[in-house]
């Protein structure tokens, strides 16, 4: 249960839920809150299933998200279960209360609103990864956080053309802070990955050969061969020219 | 462990404690003035939920991320307005000659706060309406709605009891005339 201390509550949640006290709908965020716990419990079980490590659990006045501590070099397959383990998690446990608590509406919104494509959220997760099967790990950001951009708009568009809601202006200006960090930080996040690669090295099931020296090429969960004037490099050597400084630095 | 500068705040907590209670005691025995305002300020006034909520709705939306986005809750399937065939006074409200085990709806939007028995009035539902006006509706068969519900104009409280029902208009613990808010 020292997992516990990595519980942090984001500043605005305290607002909100004075706020949902003082109107008098502290029972509605109890229950809201209580599905977004047993959201976060379908990642933290199957998180733990493949011993990857919790850095910190952020619960945020609209939903909640699990930060791990293992990198960018896991297993596609282990990343896939986790991020959608949180849903699945969420629809058993409600068809099991939803004889006992009125949950219909905050279950059945929050599922949709998490399967957003739209960066920070479980939707965009499982996109990202998704593509990462098909492009290599620089393009498939880039197409993420592009996706990411539409379905911000596409959601500002229909929340706007509602009545004002404060909390729902709360969550589009989050949703664009994280788009945009994503946007500036995508080139620090592609050398991360082949830092890693480089460092920790792991070995795959399947390779891939690519043309020329371009590492950002690199795909995720595939060993490379780079073949250059009909020379094959592998990774490690072509790798150690960006990152082995031996002393020259 | 406790040290025994813990002990020593620990003890001149309850001692401040003791003195407040029997301060208060001693002044309700002394004065029946300062008994009435006293009750009435701790027993009868509550914070309006329901007038805090109405405010905030108008300017900010709801206050629950997500509530009735994208599909609504339990669709309204009792929407009535409270009728009666006779009225008159009793106690502090008033009581109203309905049909055998009428279904009584509210007479306005409010929170729940109190679901349970009152002397001299039977089965009863205080709602607490966003115009900070306390209604209770006694006589009740069985309350259909729980505590801190949220409920709007025409809902279900309950079936009445026999043929009639008491409705108290009150606004922070002081008895309003029935007459102005029927």
């Amino acid at each position: 249960m020292k997992n516990i201390y990595k519980i942090k509550f984001h500043p605005l949640f305290y607002i909100v839920v004075v706020i949902s006290i003082l109107t008098g709908h502290f029972n509605e965020f109890s229950l809201f809150l209580l599905i977004i716990i047993i959201h976060e419990f379908g990642h933290i079980i199957s998180g733990i299933l493949f011993k990857w490590r919790i850095k910190q659990i952020n619960i945020l006045p609209f939903g909640a998200i699990t930060i791990f501590d293992e990198g960018l070099t896991k297993p596609l397959f282990e990343e896939f279960i986790i991020a959608i383990m949180g849903p699945i998690f969420q629809i058993i446990v409600y068809n099991v209360l939803k004889s006992n608590y009125d949950v219909k509406s905050i279950h059945y919104s929050l599922l949709f609103f998490n399967l957003l494509p739209i960066v920070p959220l479980d939707g965009a997760k499982i996109m990202n990864i998704l593509l990462n099967v098909f492009f290599p790990f620089k393009k498939s950001l880039l197409l993420t956080i592009v996706i990411s951009v539409i379905w911000l708009s596409v959601l500002t568009f229909l929340l706007l053309i509602n009545k004002l809601n404060l909390l729902f202006l709360l969550i589009l200006f989050f949703l664009l802070a994280r788009v945009y960090k994503e946007l500036k930080s995508h080139q620090f996040i592609v050398h991360k990955f082949l830092y890693e690669r480089f460092y920790l090295p792991k070995k795959y099931r399947h390779t891939k050969m690519l043309n020329g020296v371009d590492v950002t090429k690199m795909y995720k969960d595939h060993n490379h061969i780079f073949k250059v004037n009909n020379i094959c490099y592998t990774e490690h050597e072509i790798l150690r020219k960006m990152f082995d400084f031996k002393g020259k630095l | 462990m406790f040290s025994k500068r813990h002990a020593l705040i620990f003890l001149s907590k309850i001692l401040f404690c003791t003195i407040i209670t029997l301060g208060i005691l001693i002044c309700i025995k002394a004065s029946p003035t300062f008994k009435t305002n006293f009750y009435q300020q701790v027993f009868e006034r509550h914070i309006s939920f329901a007038e805090i909520n109405k405010v905030y709705e108008k300017y900010a939306g709801f206050s629950i991320p997500f509530k009735d986005l994208f599909i609504k809750d339990v669709e309204p399937v009792f929407n009535e307005n409270l009728t009666y065939h006779d009225k008159s006074k009793y106690l502090d409200g008033v009581k109203l000659t309905v049909d055998e085990n009428y279904l009584v709806p509210t007479l306005t939007e409010g929170l729940v706060i109190f679901v349970g028995e009152k002397d001299n009035y039977g089965k009863t539902v205080i709602i607490s309406g966003s115009n900070g006006i306390d209604v209770w509706y006694s006589n009740l068969d069985n309350p259909a709605i729980g505590l801190y519900e949220n409920v709007q104009k025409g809902d279900l409280v309950g079936s009445a009891k026999d043929n009639y029902i008491y409705l108290v208009f009150k606004k922070d613990g002081q008895v309003l005339n029935y007459e102005e808010y029927l």
